[in-house]
């Protein structure tokens, strides 16, 4: 078996070797900075990483996420899907409320936007400065995919941009509603 | 249908929702009803069975307060912000009263209220996942908070008791007369404000006199009530 190296541990003293992905040199050694088996390549050390990375997030990338909780003014969001692609982490944003939608945004209602429990699709627009990503639903394909109802805890589908219905009950919830896409049924 | 369904339940009867729901959307009491898998309505307590085109409740004698729009409250203060007052409505939830709430309020001119102190205030709003909403501008007198009539204010010395709840909504319901109160005003003069979440606010000198006597008064009858106060009229007073 090979050695696996952690993050922080020393791997070589450095004599005309070059640090490739995973590695970073501090007073002429080399060391690892990612979890996994060592590799080397023609004078290029590199680390294989020894569990799936995330996949990249760009600016104006579509996430799919959760709701975990609310306030008056913003939404926090756990990160699921990017472009597609499923997330392996914990990752979390914020989606303020000048973000939800274009228009009337002083008028704005929060339980009649988003409540916990919810499925969202969402627009990433800024890194942010601290731990938490900014993402935006201020589109008409942007907003709630499935929802439960508060009091029969059944699935909801959409009805218009701003109602869900319940399907077993006939009974109607106000959320802020992701447009589907026709095309695709046809 | 229109009107409310007279109708005595038991705890534990099941009912279809599809023939009760009017129109498209419900909200049902938690404390008295439950919705089981099957879409079917479950009682749990015995009493009058209310539905309305706000909501599905069973009126019997609660424990706790459940809140609606427009009532008028007795809350007390036990936190600050730099924007809310976070006030306590008696039954374990926490409410927020805008510091600029008041009538006439700026913000070089608003009151200051300490932590611990109680606010009549009035129903806004309210929300299961955030804090609901208090006001204390009222909407048919123009009275600013700084004269100390309008209705809804800061109460300032007095004494508050907590009372059963069937006893304080039967008060304030408009099918029975004040008698209890023009009774003992007979008597002796104080300052009442009764709340609907259980609290009672009186001030006066006879004030200690009057809520021991309301405590004994909350199981009897209305003949016996009044019995009761004129047998201590030689104790007040005034």
């Amino acid at each position: 078996m090979q050695k696996i190296y952690f993050p922080g541990e020393l791997i070589k003293h450095k004599n005309e070797l070059q640090s490739g992905i995973g590695t970073y040199i501090k007073d002429d050694k080399i060391y690892a900075s990612m979890q996994g088996s060592l590799t080397i390549n023609e004078q290029l050390i590199s680390i294989f990483p020894s569990h799936q990375q995330d996949p990249e997030l760009k600016i104006g990338s579509i996430i799919i996420g959760s709701v975990n909780s609310i306030r008056e003014d913003r939404v926090f969001v756990r990160i699921l899907k990017i472009n597609g692609v499923k997330v392996n982490n914990y990752i979390e944003g914020v989606l303020r409320k000048q973000n939800i939608r274009l228009h009337e945004i002083d008028l704005l209602e929060m339980n009649k936007c988003y409540l916990p429990g919810d499925i969202i699709k969402a627009r990433m627009i800024s890194y942010g400065d601290s731990l938490k990503l900014y993402l935006s639903t201020a589109e008409d394909e942007l907003g709630v995919l499935f929802a439960k109802h508060q009091e029969t805890q059944k699935l909801m589908i959409p009805l218009s941009w701003d109602e869900m219905l319940c399907v077993e009950s006939g009974l109607k919830e106000k959320r802020k509603v992701a447009k589907p896409n026709f095309n695709q049924l046809v | 249908m229109q009107s409310a369904l007279v109708y005595i339940t038991l705890p534990g009867e099941r009912i279809p929702l599809k023939s009760l729901v009017i129109g498209n959307t419900i909200k049902t009491n938690k404390q008295d009803v439950n919705i089981t898998k099957s879409l079917e309505i479950e009682t749990k307590h015995a009493g009058w069975f209310w539905i309305d085109k706000q909501k599905i409740a069973i009126c019997h004698n609660p424990i706790y307060y459940t809140p609606e729009i427009e009532d008028y409250v007795i809350v007390q203060v036990t936190g600050k912000n730099s924007e809310y007052y976070f006030c306590d409505l008696g039954n374990g939830l926490i409410y927020n009263l805008n510091q600029m709430d008041f009538e006439g309020a700026t913000k070089k001119n608003k009151p200051n209220i300490q932590i611990g102190q109680f606010i009549y205030a009035r129903v806004i709003e309210l929300n299961h996942y955030l804090k609901g909403k208090l006001s204390c501008i009222n909407p048919q007198s123009k009275k600013e908070w700084t004269t100390g009539e309008n209705l809804f204010r800061e109460l300032i010395g007095g004494v508050i008791v907590d009372l059963p709840l069937n006893f304080v909504q039967s008060l304030l319901s408009s099918q029975t007369k004040p008698e209890l109160f023009k009774e003992i005003s007979k008597h002796s003069s104080f300052e009442v404000c009764v709340g609907k979440n259980g609290r009672i606010w009186i001030k006066g000198n006879d004030a200690v006199l009057i809520i021991n006597l309301l405590k004994r008064c909350a199981p009897l009858q209305l003949e016996q009530q009044l019995n009761l106060i004129n047998k201590f009229a030689s104790q007040f007073q005034q």
